[in-house]
């Protein structure tokens, strides 16, 4: 069976409807989305590596088949400042990270975190040595203007054993190729 | 230079190659743990079929594939390295995705803060009186520079120029999109383009700014 979820606020039928109705509505309707898409694919080929512009308020032809976001659908963080952490002691509420401003990465900084500053899903990523980004600044929502203070850890792919043999003995290649005077 | 003028930077991840629309979900990224739980569960789904898969993650997320091409979005500057580690992790999983070509974007939305800056921008990347003796106030709508031959293994860059969409309300808004643009070898893969995207991505994004910087100080001082 194939996947098919279509935003339900834009078009009211459930999903096994649209697939396998068979009424002359359901039938229609296929071919609209059918034609949408077909709009939409053919201008993101058009684009190729380029950027394809924000479109939650544009194309207003695809305006059926997309949810309707905000009015005012703004939704930016205008000025930041940004460090990328590294745990280096972790305590019952609280863990200690070394800092590197990613605006300018002259001098690290030693911080101290909240548990709570971090988010219920990244507790388990919280551990020595984890990465992880840290962002204060001014976001732009909807039209208000909020001051916020973040932080998310790195999620990264574990190495395979094949993978950490290949960057071992690229190491040593190049540990090898050093001429030391 | 251009922090005084900046309003908006949004950065994009743009592979091509050949995908599968419907593989990309909020919840196969959760399933992976290259999300939150959380994100994956109120993120926004548009559309997800076999030809187009668009949804939004967590509020700085854009994820829209077909089977063609697969772009990754935000406007959030905190979210640009978690926006490259996801795009890196995707296609770590999916390795063996044939992916021919890769596009680091750069995209700045400037205020010129009034008419008088924002007439001598355009006047300088295109002089006007070259055709003001023939057209009634003549303006700069859109340009775009391309580089021609790239040295090394810098990509291709392709600058954009034009108004900021009316919607960011950008005072005096210009658009300035940097596209650094990679073409793998035959046969690349998934597990090709995310080492490509590691290596490039913050040379491309610093070499982006300056360029945009080049041109401000080169125009206003």
């Amino acid at each position: 069976m194939e996947t098919l979820i279509i935003s339900q606020d834009t078009y009211s039928y459930d999903k096994e409807t649209a697939y396998y109705g068979q009424s002359e509505e359901d039938k229609r309707r296929r071919q609209e989305i059918q034609a949408l898409i077909d709009v939409r694919v053919n201008s993101l080929d058009s684009k190729k590596t380029q950027y394809a512009q924000a479109t939650d308020f544009f194309d207003k032809k695809l305006k059926p088949l997309f949810q309707q976001r905000p009015k005012n659908g703004l939704n930016y963080i205008c000025q930041s400042m940004n460090w990328i952490g590294y745990v280096t002691e972790i305590r019952e509420d609280s863990f200690t990270a070394r800092l590197t401003d990613t605006s300018n990465d002259t001098t690290d900084e030693i911080a101290d975190f909240d548990l709570q500053d971090v988010s219920k899903d990244d507790l388990s990523l919280l551990t020595l040595g984890a990465t992880f980004y840290w962002s204060v600044g001014y976001a732009y929502q909807y039209g208000q203007v909020i001051k916020q203070s973040f932080i998310r850890f790195k999620r990264s792919m574990d190495l395979s054993v094949q993978e950490f043999d290949t960057i071992m003995d690229e190491v040593k290649q190049l540990k090898d190729n050093i001429v030391w005077e | 230079m251009i922090d005084n003028y900046l309003q908006i930077e949004t950065r994009g991840l743009v592979f091509l190659g050949d995908f599968n629309p419907a593989v990309f979900h909020p919840f196969w990224l959760a399933s992976k743990q290259l999300i939150q739980e959380e994100e994956a569960t109120n993120a926004k789904i548009d559309i997800v079929m076999s030809e187009l898969s668009r949804f939004q993650v967590g509020e700085w997320l854009n994820i829209e594939v077909s089977r063609s091409r697969c772009e990754f979005k935000t406007m959030k500057s905190p979210y640009f390295l978690p926006m490259k580690d996801l795009a890196c992790n995707v296609f770590k999983i999916l390795g063996e995705t044939p992916i021919t070509a890769v596009g680091i974007n750069n995209i700045y939305d400037l205020s010129l803060k009034n008419e008088e800056n924002y007439y001598r921008f355009g006047n300088a990347l295109a002089p006007l009186s070259n055709w003001n003796d023939i057209l009634d106030s003549p303006r700069l709508s859109q340009m775009m520079i391309v580089e021609n031959q790239p040295k090394g293994e810098a990509g291709t860059k392709r600058i954009n120029i034009s108004p900021s969409a009316s919607e960011l309300k950008v005072n005096f808004g210009v658009n300035i999109n940097v596209n650094n643009h990679f073409e793998l070898s035959p046969n690349s893969n998934g597990k090709k383009a995310a080492q490509l995207v590691e290596e490039q991505h913050d040379s491309c994004a610093e070499y982006s700014k300056k360029l945009v910087s080049n041109i401000f100080t080169k125009i206003f001082g």
